[in-house]
């Protein structure tokens, strides 16, 4: 490990045997904030309930059987190029109004969900992130998400004849190549 | 001259009418499109010599598409004449005030500029929805494609559609759902 990320990975080095910290160098990050450090799964969990009862706060987590189960797709089994992804292995050119491919990458909240999850490499990822963007801004998808930006503590907002008319706009996909592959100039 | 070559005769000069639904369409590259056909540009006739343009009827207007937020960046120009009678007014504003100028305005700049030019634009008739007059519906005869599909929105598909749609991946074991 180059750097320290963090005083707690300073500290756990000296506790771990060599073959957890050989898993922990892939994705400290993850492993230290989002799960917790144990061997057996802490949250072998599905879907988490709160129910409010007569000033009470019932918290339940209960397994329940994939929904996608059923309908998964048959990716093929001798692949070439990228052997990991599902967008890749299918060969899949998706565009945003595609949005029954795409409401499949993000939650119920409208974000997208991490690669652990999806599986995507890295590009597609990222170009799926445009296109969830796209998708929203043209209408198609439904997202919870703040038109806010806070920098330097100050807040900005999207002008509000911005948001007044809703007349139907339309994307392009092949800037997504331009925002990955080639750095552009502003003026 | 056979009975059906005589027909064909007429057809060739007679002026077709065209349908061209604008819902969800860019109406900068509907416009060429429109124009080709109030040319007569897609005829073997078409000339210097020939007026073999067509009727073209616009219907949905008011259901244009334009690009990312063009909306807001496409501006239109006037001036009257008098001092201080220029005005600069968005795509927006003039949709928001007349939903089928800018498909007008789109083809008017398309076509060529000379004395031709008034006389195709009278043969452009643009509505805002789909109500169209009973005189101008009965002349129909063909319809032009639309250049891009209309989208779908999530909204608009079932919940069984949703479900039983092909899922490129499962979740993992000890995904919690939020
Ligand atoms: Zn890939």
């Amino acid at each position: 490990m180059a750097r320290i990320t963090s005083p707690l990975w300073f500290g756990l080095k000296n506790l771990i045997s060599k073959p957890a910290i050989g898993n922990l160098r892939v994705k400290p990050h993850l492993t230290l904030t989002q799960k917790s450090l144990s061997t057996t799964c802490a949250c072998k969990v599905k879907q988490i309930t709160v129910n409010e009862v007569d000033d009470k706060i019932v918290i339940e987590g209960k397994v329940v059987p994939s929904p996608r189960e059923k309908y998964l797709a048959k990716l093929p089994t001798n692949p070439t190029g990228c052997k990991e992804c599902p967008l890749c292995r299918l060969g899949l050119t998706v565009r945003h109004t595609d949005v029954l491919i795409i409401s499949q990458f993000v939650n119920s909240k409208g974000k997208q969900l991490p690669r652990e999850v999806t599986g995507l490499c890295r590009e597609k990822h990222k170009r799926m992130d445009y296109l969830i963007v796209m998708a929203e801004k043209a209408g198609l998808i439904d997202r919870e998400v703040e038109r806010k930006v806070v920098h330097n503590g100050l807040t900005y907002y999207e002008p509000e004849e911005w948001d007044e008319p809703h007349f139907h706009k339309y994307y392009d996909e092949t800037v997504i190549d331009e925002f990955l592959y080639s750095r552009r100039k502003r003026h | 001259m056979s009975a059906s070559r005589r027909v064909q005769q007429w057809l060739t000069f007679t002026r077709q009418w065209w349908l061209f639904d604008a819902k969800w369409q860019d109406p900068f590259e509907s416009a060429k499109v429109i124009n080709k056909h109030l040319k007569g540009a897609h005829k073997p006739i078409f000339g210097g010599h020939a007026d073999c343009g067509d009727h073209v009827v616009v219907i949905n207007s008011q259901d244009i598409a334009m690009r990312g937020d063009e909306w807001y960046y496409r501006v239109y120009f006037h001036h009257t004449g008098y001092p201080g009678g220029a005005t600069w007014t968005k795509a927006w504003e003039l949709h928001k005030k007349d939903p089928t100028m800018i498909i007008w305005k789109a083809c008017y700049r398309d076509l060529e500029k000379d004395l031709t030019r008034r006389g195709r634009m009278q043969r452009l008739h643009i509505f805002k929805d789909s109500n169209i007059p009973k005189d101008i519906i009965q002349n129909i005869t063909d319809q032009i494609p639309q250049l891009r599909t209309v989208p779908k929105r999530l909204k608009d598909y079932s919940q069984e559609e949703i479900e039983k749609f092909p899922k490129l991946f499962d979740y993992p074991k000890e995904h919690v759902l939020d």
